[in-house]
């Protein structure tokens, strides 16, 4: 591939912004100015899909209303752990408007074990599924059939379960040969005995480093505490759910999820069908953020219920469901082992963590121990504990918010003991210039120099402060493709698979095409969320914006490029001599000639012009060739919060959130995002957890209103800094930031809790009852 | 140093969610770098357990396990 060089910003503007020159493909537009100097880009633009969201116009999956639509429901088990024996649907089939039933089984040909149902392991699996004309009378048919259980016994507390005679979730050995493979020294997470899994020693930063026995014997302070996380279910305002219309031609599926590429390929695996035979849509999402990535058991029941039917059938799962069987932040029980030199310098980090996923794994901390300081002797072992409770799922930024709350308190605590501020400490062994920055601008904004020494606030209500900070990786998804088309009626199209989880992707995809076509972002109409379209990547990591805004500018700027030569030859110039600017294309040795830009649509050759581009890599390359870009998506977040030492209330009274994202693409939408991640992270700190009966294996507060979440009231000012940060990476250099709105968030609480009371709270939700246990004022 | 993907044949039917992205079931080889973070499921069983009742992970979905499915490519 023939390349160029371009100079482009680089660095932090009001810091240390400087330029820098890079090799880039022939085929890709010139670099970009820093944002000042755009017009649409770096803009508070309006979301374009603003008004029919507000106005309802806006038809979310939960709304689709197809002709002969039935509507589904699921029956789920309500033991922990056992076999069925028998299931007897006669009644059920019975029920006037009961159209099909479908018992989920095993078969010999899928290899199944024991007999031909699924065996339970928790409370919530679904067995069956039932289609009716209405939802009630599905449900009345559901609550007639009939199921035989044989129980079994069960855990589902993460410290029982490690026990040597804990019941166990899943038999031991599975049978499979000898040689039956080997994932690799460091992918060994999924090794172990009884319900324990792991250790994970490594993540794709690598493993173990250094001497850790050197590493403390050389420290002059230690700091070694435990720190917990509760589970922490999903609260989508949208549930999980399909509507699914199996036609003999195509399988039609609208889909409440993060990732329509996936769900098509997941429901065409499970059906043996070709990809091009099932189309899924999503147009408007209300929420997902990280268990939306899958078919669920949900989509292959809608559609086999659909093609028993031979009609539309919608499946949407209830919130009681949700929180029982759609995915969870799993738990964590941490220990963390830091010491250090008397001038702060990190000398040695020990973790050592189990959690739980319920019957499923990945419950490790993440890679914040690993990565967020500079230390040489580092150490990780993170196990999983498996349980009978619903199965855990990816949650906005998994890993690291439970790690986060961990060495975050962990720096806070070693920052005491070496009579340090928390912010000169982190100054000291943090390496990140963005995170530099945002402590600087934070700490000025968020008064950071009014703290006061822990527990020496008085009165009763106690105000204190704390500060917290976090790293996501820049994943870049090399699978993204997107189209732009622009027709001879003078409009302009994105079209692309990438679906808009309500972050604002429809926007930016329109900011970025207008930018290069100097248009406004109104005159682009962007589908999105549709299989039909080129793949585009997966809403989750974070991913979205750096994944696909490149190669939605590099199509549009292809496309103007051909366009230009065709006017070009007519203006017997040539098409590097013409540009894009506020809707007109103009020759820029002679500014009077020029014409309006869809004036000179309606001249093409051919009634449009398309695109498609995908992602190339990374102007300076990668970290790791997979798409692990350079730098990284760094916060810091600055909490004020009240505690009331009568009552043991925790109000949280301000966060200051300071984050970077490269270039900022539409600074009304990151604010809306580091919003959300905030009041995410208030949830977690304070309200949310999942409550389980040891008696029974029931989830206790699988609802809205005894599963807290904060109401209006409970939700502080927050302040958002955006630092502009170049790294000449890519022709848009923007990434996305939904994962780390919400790292720093809880355990910057816990830290302010800390500084208000004096006493420390290694455990999350802070509740009222934690806070006076703390104090000596009740007791367990 | 680069962390390079598994080089397994992993289940057609193993499909999992990392932090960075999905992993489908039958790609060769399979991106899974920080397994203390990927959740796991069966496409065929559409949930945590394979239709054998076994766990489902990348240690455990391998040729000789009898709902094994090697993928087509």
């Amino acid at each position: 591939m023939e390349k160029r060089k371009e100079i482009f910003p680089f660095g932090i503007p009001g810091h240390n912004l400087s330029e820098i020159e890079r090799e880039i493909p022939n085929d890709e537009p010139p670099a970009w100015p820093v944002n000042d100097q755009l017009k649409e880009v770096g803009k508070r633009v309006n979301r374009i899909d603003a008004r029919a969201k507000v106005t309802g116009e806006a038809k979310y999956t939960s709304d689709m209303k197809l002709s002969g639509m039935l509507y589904a429901k699921f029956l789920r088990s309500n033991i922990p752990h056992g076999s069925i024996t028998s299931i007897d649907t006669s009644e059920a089939e019975k029920v006037p408007g009961v159209h099909g039933i479908h018992i989920i089984t095993k078969n010999k040909e899928d290899g199944m074990v024991g007999n031909e149902y699924p065996e339970i392991k928790y409370v919530g699996q679904p067995i069956a599924g039932v289609a009716a004309e209405s939802l009630s009378i599905a449900k009345d048919a559901v609550a007639m059939i009939k199921i035989e259980y044989d129980p079994k016994s069960f855990v589902i507390d993460l410290e029982e379960a490690m026990l040597p005679d804990a019941p166990l979730v899943f038999k031991e050995p599975i049978q499979r040969q000898e040689d039956g493979g080997d994932v690799g020294v460091v992918h060994d997470g999924s090794k172990g005995q009884g319900n324990l899994r792991g250790p994970t020693t490594s993540s794709f930063y690598g493993g173990p480093r250094g001497d850790l026995e050197k590493g403390f014997a050389e420290a002059d302070v230690m700091v070694e505490n435990t720190y917990r996380t509760q589970v922490h279910t999903h609260m989508p305002l949208e549930t999980h759910g399909v509507v699914i219309d199996w036609k003999p031609e195509e399988m039609l599926v609208y889909a409440s999820t993060q990732n329509t590429a996936g769900v098509r390929n997941e429901l065409a695996n499970y059906f043996e069908l070709p990809k091009s035979q099932v189309r899924v849509i999503c147009d408007f999402m209300g929420g997902g953020f990280g268990a939306k990535h899958s078919a669920g058991s949900f989509g292959p029941m809608a559609a086999i219920l659909s093609k028993k039917t031979k009609r539309p059938v919608w499946l949407m799962i209830d919130r009681k469901e949700e929180h029982l069987a759609e995915g969870n932040r799993p738990s964590s029980i941490q220990t963390l082992k830091i010491g250090a030199k008397r001038d702060g310098t990190l000398t040695a980090i020990q973790q050592k963590s189990h959690g739980t996923a319920g019957v499923a794994l990945g419950a490790g901390v993440g890679r914040i121990a690993q990565i967020l300081y500079d230390c040489p002797n580092f150490k990780t072992e993170q196990y999983d504990v498996l349980t009978h409770a619903g199965p855990g799922a990816a949650w906005r930024a998994p890993g690291n918010v439970q790690g986060a709350f961990g060495v975050e308190q962990a720096i806070d605590e070693l920052a005491e003991k070496l009579k340090m501020d928390p912010l000169a400490l982190r100054d000291k062994i943090d390496k990140s210039e963005v995170r530099k920055v945002e402590r600087s601008r934070g700490a000025e904004l968020f008064g950071w120099s009014n703290r006061k020494p822990a527990g020496s606030a008085s009165g009763i209500i106690k105000k204190g402060m704390g500060v917290a900070q976090s790293c996501w990786p820049r994943f870049v998804t090399l699978n993204s493709s997107i189209e732009v088309r622009i027709l001879n009626d003078g409009s302009v199209e994105v079209r692309g698979s990438v679906q808009d989880i309500g972050t604002g992707t429809k926007t930016i995809l329109a900011q970025v095409v207008a930018e290069e076509l100097g248009l406004k972002t109104t005159d682009i109409t962007v589908r999105i969320g549709d299989t039909l379209f080129p793949d585009g990547p997966g809403s989750g990591g974070s991913v979205v914006t750096q994944s696909i805004t490149p190669p939605a500018r590099n199509a549009a700027y292809e496309a103007k490029m051909k366009l230009f030569n065709q006017i070009a030859t007519k203006w017997e110039t040539e098409a590097s001599k013409l540009e894009a600017v506020d809707g007109f294309i103009i020759h820029k040795d002679d500014r009077s000639k020029k014409i309006p830009f869809k004036e000179a649509l309606r001249g093409m050759r051919t009634s449009q012009i398309s695109v498609t581009a995908s992602r190339s890599n990374d102007y300076g390359g990668f970290q790791q060739p997979w798409g692990l870009a350079y730098g990284d998506l760094g916060s810091v977040q600055f909490a004020e919060v009240s505690v009331n030492t009568n009552t043991g209330f925790v109000k949280v009274d301000r966060v200051v959130a300071a984050h970077s994202c490269g270039r900022p693409l539409n600074m009304s939408q990151l604010e809306s995002q580091v919003n959300g991640g905030v009041i995410q992270g208030i949830s977690y700190a304070l309200y949310e957890n999942r409550v389980m009966d040891k008696g029974t294996g029931h989830f206790m507060n699988a609802n809205v209103d005894q599963y807290k979440v904060p109401y209006s009231m409970e939700i502080p000012e927050i302040e958002v800094i955006i630092v502009e940060e170049y790294g000449a990476l890519s022709s848009t250099d923007a990434y996305g930031i939904g994962e780390p709105a919400n790292i720093a968030t809880a355990v910057a609480i816990a830290n302010a809790v800390y500084n208000a009371i004096g006493v420390r709270i290694y455990e999350i939700p802070i509740t009222p009852a934690s806070i006076l246990k703390a104090l000596n004022k009740i007791y367990e | 140093m680069e962390i390079k993907p598994i080089k397994n044949t992993f289940c057609k039917y193993l499909k999992a969610k990392s932090p960075y992205g999905t992993t489908e079931g039958g790609e060769n080889p399979w991106f899974l770098l920080d397994e203390a973070n990927t959740i796991c499921w069966c496409i065929k069983s559409a949930g945590g357990a394979g239709p054998d009742d076994g766990l489902v992970a990348p240690r455990e979905c391998l040729a000789g396990r009898s709902c094994f499915v090697a993928p087509e490519n």
